[in-house]
């Protein structure tokens, strides 16, 4: 089975590697991390991801900033992205993140076992 | 005339709004007894002229006059002053002095009568001109007292807002700087919940621990962002009772932790209700969550919903020890606990009232009717439940 490429672009090394440790395990997935919003469109195009998890709050560029671009790209237009963020409750996005303004947000932290 | 004796002005303290009121009263005296003692003392006046001979002492007279037209009236004054040249002449002619005139003394009286007629009129004028300066000193007192009680008001609704928004602030930076690392720890423990074997004691408990410390923290902060941001309602037909059951189930390591027992006392049939289904949620966690904390090991918890033409009541009873009548007033204060520290935010009752308000409804938390624990109301009226 092939695997689907995701791309965790958040500016926390720790969050990146964990996500990518823990989705890696399942075999299912192939997992790039990025921790510089500046180089996620560049990482994007090189690894060509099926799905990206995207953090809001970043030093450099904001995560609205970087998914703006990526939507630009005519390559990665279309691949769908996950905004991760800690600003809002799990209350307000419900377990399986919340559709707001036709974006797709999981509140921090994430449970993967729910 | 004026029936009363008044003297409110105190000159000292008529520039404070609040010092006026606070100001002793004098005693008071009807303007018939004013009047009376004032009678009184143009007879001990009109005895002393008349044992005193040829001395006059005409103006001792003005002094009942001056009483009874300053604190009784003009009326009352006027008739001092008949009464007092009524004195002067009762003496006069009876000490039966030689005049050069037989109705001399009768026009002196006539003359004196005047005299004090001038003042009477004089004194009620100043009196009322002393009663209007009363007047708008009062007026302008009650009239600052008015615009103080408002300044006031407008403070605390500013001081309130001003703390939400730094609340806010302060809710959104901490949010950011905590829940990335508890995004960690829980990867983390989810990646130590797939590589530590099951044969490793203690190893599944820890984990346990560690995702259970996560959930709290994560629980203060949100709290904390619910708080200052209850935000808007995303209002959809709901069952009542599913929202609880998950709330229920949300909760369902700390029931099993403590042996409660859960009695529902569902009404019948579900009730369905226009609620924003997530933040109902958590107005029930928040409130069983206390429930659950205020209850002894193997207490019991009752969820009763009921509906009628007035609307819906949901209550939660408990069988801990009930609210005490000092902690009734401040129980939904943001940050007023009585729980040992560690073991709330502190802001849930405040959080959860804030909800129910948004739903139209209320949230009451007072002891059970027949004692042994506390009770927890939620009423939303039918009034509130457009869609129903």
């Amino acid at each position: 089975m092939k695997t689907k490429r995701i791309l965790v672009i958040d500016d926390e090394p720790s969050i990146t590697r964990t996500m990518k440790v823990n989705l890696e395990r399942t075999g299912a997935y192939e997992v790039r991390a990025e921790n510089h919003s500046d180089r996620a469109l560049t990482t994007a195009r090189q690894f060509q991801p099926d799905l990206i998890f995207l953090d809001v709050m970043m030093p450099e560029m904001d995560g609205g900033a970087v998914a703006q671009r990526l939507q630009d790209d005519p390559h990665l237009q279309r691949v769908p992205i996950v905004f991760l963020t800690a600003i809002v409750t799990r209350q307000e996005t419900g377990e399986n993140g919340a559709n707001i303004g036709g974006q797709t947000f999981i509140a921090k932290p994430l449970n993967l076992e729910r | 005339m004026d029936s009363v004796y008044t003297d409110s002005v105190n000159t000292t303290t008529s520039h404070l709004p609040t010092a006026v009121k606070a100001t002793a009263n004098p005693p008071q005296f009807s303007g018939t007894t004013i009047t009376a003692l004032a009678a009184v003392v143009v007879a001990v006046i009109a005895w002393f002229d008349y044992v005193s001979g040829d001395f006059s002492l005409a103006v001792f007279y003005l002094a009942p006059v001056a009483l009874a037209t300053w604190y009784a009236g003009r009326t009352s004054g006027w008739f001092i002053a008949v009464l007092s040249a009524a004195g002067w002449l009762a003496g006069d002619v009876a000490l039966s002095r030689t005049c050069a005139h037989a109705l001399m003394p009768y026009w002196n009286a006539l003359m004196l009568a005047l005299i004090y007629g001038v003042v009477v009129q004089l004194l009620s004028a100043l009196r009322g001109f002393q009663n209007g300066l009363e007047e708008r000193v009062e007026q302008r007192t009650a009239s600052l007292a008015k615009a103080r009680a408002e300044l006031e008001a407008a403070m605390m609704r500013f001081i309130e807002v001003d703390k939400l928004e730094s609340i806010g602030r302060l809710a959104a930076g901490i949010s950011h700087e905590v829940k990335n690392p508890l995004m960690t720890i829980a990867m983390a423990a989810d990646y130590l919940a797939q590589v530590v074997p099951p044969t490793e004691p203690d190893g599944a408990a820890m984990i346990q621990d560690l995702r259970e410390a996560v959930e709290r923290a994560n629980r203060v902060i949100s709290e904390m962002l619910e708080f200052a941001r209850p935000g808007a309602l995303s209002l959809q037909p709901e069952d009542f009772h599913e929202v609880a059951e998950r709330a229920l189930g949300l909760l369902k390591l700390e029931i099993t932790r403590k042996h409660l027992n859960i009695v529902r006392d569902w009404c019948e049939p579900p009730p369905e209700l226009s609620l924003d289904r997530n933040k109902m949620e958590q107005v029930l966690v928040n409130v069983l969550l206390n429930a659950i904390q205020a209850t002894p090991e193997g207490g019991k918890l009752t969820l009763r919903t009921r509906v009628n033409a007035a609307g819906f009541t949901a209550e939660i009873d408990d069988t801990g020890v009930g609210v005490s009548a000092a902690h009734q007033a401040k129980l939904f204060e943001p940050f007023f606990t009585t729980k040992p520290p560690g073991q709330g935010t502190c802001l849930g009752l405040s959080v959860a009232r804030q909800i129910v308000q948004l739903h139209g409804g209320t949230l009451r938390l007072a002891n059970r009717p027949g004692g042994g624990g506390a009770r927890a109301t939620i009423q939303i009226p039918s009034a509130n439940q457009h869609h129903l």
